[in-house]
């Protein structure tokens, strides 16, 4: 009976967390407000993430229309449709391993992309159940010393830069956390960027319509630039 | 004995108020930031409607480079960090790489001046185009 029972764990196991594991295209649509100076801005696009290739694909559709498509090793292209013209890029930055929802897709949370950057893991410490971890900035960021981040049950919660003066340059608040069962991602992320001291820039990014499927679903995952298209310089 | 009660009392308010001091300093008061958002005029969107019959004309060496004042201010808005729409609007090579290699040009704050600077001059976006300045707006 026992060897029965392993059997069909045997089996079934691996199915199970290949269900899991195999949710390689996800989709979001992205709304962002900027508030700066009492006036608002507002800017929509989808973002189409193919897990297995490494590759976005965003489709900006308000209030101008392009297309960006980035892989991997960083080949950046931006398609606008109304001139059908393509610019291309290709730098190392540019890579979708530093595209915010790559760090949410893949659970890699931890550090938010600090240590890649040469950010060193300087303090640990827990603050009313959460954890707090303080990142000190590779000294080739003059204007930047310290990065803390605060995390609520292993997911990132808060962000502040601090200046070399102490001063905290940037907050960035990540809230409404949902489970979209192989990974979380907070729906909405609140940046407050302090240029001066009598002002700042709030930056409110709220994401919808989070889409997972094993295999893409929409033509935006498979883009291609018409044939047509000119390079723009 | 009445003394310590109130001694425990008032502790405890103390301690449960830092409590919520301290915590809350960790989450964001969004109801006060969706209403700032609702309250706030849009105004960029007026300009980028404008831009296309208006602005475009008055900017002849933003038309003449192909350049769209609407496109470099999402691209900073959204790549901002790694100055592509530095890279779009043309500067020098190292230019590009001094935003990535500040995180973001001085770790986001200069992708967001540049954000303010193309809004504001969004009629007239010439000057920052070919800039190689690392601040283009000074």
């Amino acid at each position: 009976m026992n060897r029965i029972f392993a059997a069909v764990l045997f089996i079934v196991l691996p199915e199970l967390t290949s269900v899991a594991q195999t949710k390689d295209c996800v989709s979001v649509t992205q709304e962002t407000q900027t508030l700066m100076k009492g006036s608002k801005s507002i800017f929509k696009c989808d973002i189409y993430y193919n897990k297995e290739m490494d590759a976005v694909v965003t489709h900006h559709y308000y209030p101008a229309e392009f297309v960006k498509m980035s892989n991997r090793s960083g080949e950046l292209k931006i398609y606008f449709p109304a001139t059908n013209t393509v610019t291309v890029q290709q730098n190392e930055s540019y890579s979708t391993t530093n595209e915010l929802l790559y760090y949410f897709v893949n659970n890699k949370t931890t550090d938010l992309g600090l240590a890649k950057e040469g950010f060193k893991l300087i303090k640990t410490s827990s603050e009313e159940g959460l954890m707090v971890t303080t990142w000190q900035a590779p000294v080739t960021l003059k204007a930047i010393n310290k990065i803390k981040i605060v995390f609520k049950d292993m997911l990132p919660v808060y962000a502040e830069y601090q200046a070399l003066n102490g001063s905290i340059m940037k907050k960035i608040y990540y809230s409404n956390y949902t489970d979209f069962r192989t990974f979380r991602m907070p729906l909405r992320i609140t940046e407050i960027s302090f240029e001066t001291k009598e002002d700042s820039t709030i930056r409110l990014s709220v994401f919808s319509n989070v889409r997972t499927k094993d295999f893409p679903e929409n033509s935006y995952f498979n883009f291609k630039i018409p044939d047509d298209g000119k390079i723009s310089k | 004995m009445k003394k310590m009660i109130l001694l425990s009392l008032v502790l405890a308010v103390t301690v449960l108020c830092s409590y919520n001091a301290k915590a809350s300093s960790y989450v964001a008061n969004d109801n006060q930031i969706d209403a700032m958002f609702t309250s706030a005029p849009e105004v960029v969107n007026t300009a980028f409607t404008n831009l296309s019959t208006t602005a475009i004309s008055s900017a002849p060496l933003a038309a003449a480079a192909g350049k769209d004042a609407i496109v470099a201010i999402v691209l900073d808005l959204f790549l901002g960090e790694f100055g592509v729409h530095r890279f779009y609007l043309g500067t020098e090579v190292m230019t590009g790489i001094g935003y990535i290699i500040t995180c973001g040009g001085i770790f986001g704050i200069v992708p967001i001046i540049d954000f303010v600077v193309l809004v504001i001059d969004n009629k007239d976006i010439s000057k920052y185009i070919n800039n190689p300045k690392f601040f283009m707006w000074n």
